[in-house]
């Protein structure tokens, strides 16, 4: 073979300069605490491919950090999502945490997680300001990912698309040794227990517009809808189950049923009808029948919330100031 | 040819293909899904599909919606897989008009990337 056929192949379609590649490692680095061997392959992947990708399965379908150029449905092979993390600040509080969502890969290895990959690309704006706008797509992320309820990891993961192929999408994963982990269903709490916990739940005031655990699920099952798909038939049963303890909270502690209801009513999901907020039920559901269920939701979430160990803040105090830090730094006017 | 539909609340798109016929003269295979409020989400999902499969003849169907999250825009992508149709928010007279001019010789996807761009375009701000 020729010289001229070995510099074609090795060819990339776009190239990031010393500076350009150092800063973006430093903000993948620094801000999401990415993996030497998730940076590199993502730094490769934005030269090989003249593109940063994206890859969103939850809120992130419905609010996007940053403008994208084009979206896509795909499928994360081997990955499922469910209610695996705890919530110490959106939906729930330091000393009574609630129940989020996060990802991992499947035991088996099987299945496949839908989702959305939002893509930003260099020839739609040039060689030149690309390596700028990924700089700004990763750092808007990091803003919305630096939270008060630190959960995720990043990966660089194969996404299966309908017609781009396999592309490479960063993913916020549920990181099993980080304190807010939680576990699959049946780990250290059943389904129910999860739901109920979600039927109850409320955090720390004003911390998000979907301040109440159930309002961050029905957002989850309407963002599933602005992605094409349905939720996992595991979450739907999850949010079923939920829907059926709030109904039933309604008789068990209307005070509670009120308070969280004016909270959800304040802010709708993105795209909804005029009538809908996040108060509204996403599923028809009956109140659960006193024959079918003897404890009242109240009891069922106090039970879970003990057996569970959600009565302390997993996190310290010196991990939430470095948090304040990053947050402070990222939103600096002095940053891209 | 490939087909376009454009769905927004009211009169909305039935009024930008009258006004983009005015320029372009009458276009085939285009068609207005208008939308009620009080409609129930279902039965305007239903309309959606329909006039999908109406203006389909195998090339590729593009939908305009009024905006990304707007009833239009959620209801499109509810039903992006279902249909196998790409999606274009933020509907505006020059992104129509390009795409009617192109829409014989581009695939579904490059119209697509077309009328995207042709849209931004489109929007300009001038000061006295």
């Amino acid at each position: 073979m020729s010289q001229d056929h070995f510099k074609k192949a090795s060819e990339k379609p776009f190239s990031l300069t010393e500076n350009e590649r150092t800063e973006i490692g430093t903000a993948l680095s620094r801000y999401l605490h990415m993996a030497d061997s998730d940076r590199t392959a993502l730094i490769n992947d934005i030269e090989m491919t003249g593109s940063f990708r994206q890859f969103g399965y939850g809120s992130l379908i419905g609010d996007p950090s940053s403008e994208n150029d084009k979206e896509y449905g795909g499928i994360a092979e081997g990955w499922e999502k469910g209610a695996f993390c705890k919530d110490r600040h959106y939906r729930g509080t330091p000393d009574k945490l609630s129940v989020t969502m996060g990802a991992l890969e499947t035991e088996n290895g099987e299945g496949g997680l839908p989702g959305v990959v939002q893509e930003i690309s260099a020839d739609e704006n040039g060689e030149g300001c690309f390596a700028d706008r990924v700089l700004k797509n990763i750092k808007d992320f990091a803003l919305r990912e630096t939270s008060l309820n630190p959960i995720y990891e990043y990966k660089v993961i194969d996404i299966t698309t309908k017609r781009h192929g396999a592309v490479k999408a960063l993913i916020c994963a549920a990181d099993p040794e980080n304190p807010l982990y939680l576990g699959r269903d049946g780990e250290v709490l059943t389904i129910e227990d999860k739901a109920a916990i979600i039927a109850t739940s409320k955090g720390v005031p004003d911390s998000s517009p979907r301040n109440t655990g159930m309002a961050y699920w029905r957002d989850h099952v309407h963002c599933c809808s602005l992605g094409g798909f349905e939720p996992d038939p595991k979450i739907q049963k999850l949010v079923e189950l939920a829907e059926q303890y709030r109904a039933q909270l309604e008789i068990d502690n209307p005070a509670l049923f009120a308070e969280l209801t004016i909270l959800e009513a304040k802010s709708a999901p993105t795209g909804a009808a005029k009538s809908v907020t996040y108060a509204t039920p996403v599923y028809n559901v009956d109140v659960i029948s006193a024959s079918n269920n003897p404890k009242r939701v109240i009891e069922l979430r106090d039970g879970a919330i003990e057996d569970a160990d959600l009565l302390t803040d997993p996190l310290s105090a010196a991990r939430l100031k470095e948090i304040q830090i990053l947050k402070d730094e990222l939103e600096a006017p002095t940053l891209h | 040819m490939i087909g376009l539909v454009v769905i927004g609340y009211d009169v909305l798109p039935e009024a930008i293909l009258i006004a983009l016929q005015c320029t372009t003269g009458k276009q085939e295979q285009i068609i207005a899904v208008p939308l009620a409020s009080d409609e129930n989400a279902d039965d305007q999902r239903q309309a959606i599909l329909n006039a999908i499969n109406h203006v389909n003849t195998g090339d590729g169907v593009l939908v305009f919606t009024d905006s990304a999250g707007s009833t239009a825009g959620h209801l499109s992508l509810s039903i992006i897989n279902q249909a196998d149709v790409d999606v274009i928010s933020g509907v505006n007279l020059p992104m129509l008009s390009k795409v009617v001019e192109k829409r014989n010789s581009l695939s579904a996807e490059e119209l697509a990337e077309l009328a995207r761009d042709e849209g931004r375009k489109g929007i300009t701000w001038r000061t006295p």
